[in-house]
């Protein structure tokens, strides 16, 4: 939830309209592509992840469902590397 | 292709968009700037644009990428663009910056090659004129962001030749582009026009009748405008889009063109838009 409320707190104060959840920005017209290479700077800068080549593609990027669900599994995916690391380092 | 090593003068926004779209299309591109820190700022942009580009083009890959990035030279030696065959000219947008440096490029360049000057409101005319080769100097004006936008305002001088409208168009062929072609006079059709209307919004929002967000919402939803005026403002940069007011108010001596005191306190303020983070919206990255 709490990455929820950083995305829409980011789309709020970027995207001159009200916007749903699910509403694709992109379809929608309402963001050039620099807004995407943004979008991007934006979610790696503020949840410290690196999207990958793989991870970098549109439809992970379209609105702030999708945006949320791929942050939130980016970070669960941090998270259990950081468990394993942390479990081989008191081995 | 015809065009095949191309001169960029100026690391800015425009610049740095020219240099990527042309390497993304196979140019040899040499980008030059007096400023190092302008030429480092420029790397890191296009090198995070060129990895983005998979966001669009599935097909992309990392070689691909380190490969475009390769073939654009960045230096503060002029003395590099003696062997393009084409440069295209992106400095700040100001006669006194200008005019010092289309005669000094006319020294360096080859005798053939053509100037295009990327500007957004100087009359390319008076540009020409401070070079031996005013038939060779076309205006080619860009629009941000640069690798997107497959028009370019094209502006034609009364000295410019036939064969350099041709070598323009040309090359913004092989760059992925169309060029509509206009004539010379300050401003041109885009920012005689755009410029009124973004300053008259900036003037709503001085006078408290909306916030810039309604005012963009109007054009929006209302016009049905990809984008309303300050979120344009914000991305072309409110310090260009203050010399470029500056810049038709001096052309035709027309209040009309006047700054509202608001762009100007925002230039003041180091409010510039996109790239500074914030102008009348927020940006992050």
């Amino acid at each position: 939830m709490w990455a929820k409320k950083r995305i829409k707190d980011y789309f709020s104060g970027t995207v001159a309209v009200t916007l749903a959840d699910d509403a694709d920005i992109f379809d929608l017209g309402l963001v050039d592509s620099l807004f995407a290479v943004q979008l991007v700077m934006f979610v790696e800068n503020e949840f410290s992840i690196v999207a990958e080549r793989e991870d970098l593609n549109i439809r992970n990027f379209c609105s702030i469902a999708a945006l949320t669900e791929f942050v939130e599994a980016k970070l669960a995916q941090r998270g259990r590397a950081g468990m394993v690391n942390g479990l081989a380092a008191e081995r | 292709m015809k065009y095949q090593k191309i001169g960029v003068v100026g690391a800015g926004v425009m610049g740095g968009g020219v240099a990527e779209n042309l390497a993304a299309t196979g140019h040899q591109v040499i980008v030059v700037d007096i400023a190092p820190e302008a030429l480092r700022a420029a790397r890191i942009q296009i090198d995070r644009n060129l990895r983005c580009m998979a966001l669009w083009d599935s097909a992309s890959s990392a070689a691909d990428h380190a490969a475009m990035l390769g073939r654009i030279g960045f230096t503060t030696d002029y003395g590099q663009l003696s062997t393009v065959d084409f440069l295209i000219e992106n400095s700040t947008e100001r006669w006194s910056v200008k005019r010092e440096i289309f005669p000094r490029l006319d020294l360096i360049c080859h005798p053939e090659c053509v100037f295009a000057a990327n500007t957004s409101a100087i009359a390319i005319t008076r540009l020409a004129g401070t070079t031996t080769r005013p038939d060779k100097v076309v205006g080619m004006h860009f629009m941000n962001p640069v690798p997107r936008k497959k028009l370019v305002e094209v502006v034609r001088t009364p000295l410019c030749s036939e064969a350099t409208l041709l070598a323009a168009k040309e090359l913004l062929a092989q760059m992925g582009k169309e060029a509509i072609l206009v004539n010379d006079m300050a401003g041109f059709v885009s920012n005689r026009v755009l410029m009124l209307t973004i300053n008259e919004a900036i003037g709503v929002v001085q006078d408290k009748v909306a916030t810039a967000k309604e005012v963009d919402e109007i054009f929006v939803k209302c016009a049905g405008h990809k984008m309303g005026p300050l979120a344009t403002a914000d991305l072309i940069g409110l310090d260009t889009i203050l010399l470029t007011l500056n810049v038709l108010y001096e052309s035709f001596g027309h209040s009309k063109y006047l700054p509202a005191g608001l762009l100007t306190q925002m230039v003041d303020a180091g409010l510039l838009g996109r790239k500074s983070g914030r102008g009348f919206f927020e940006y992050a990255g």
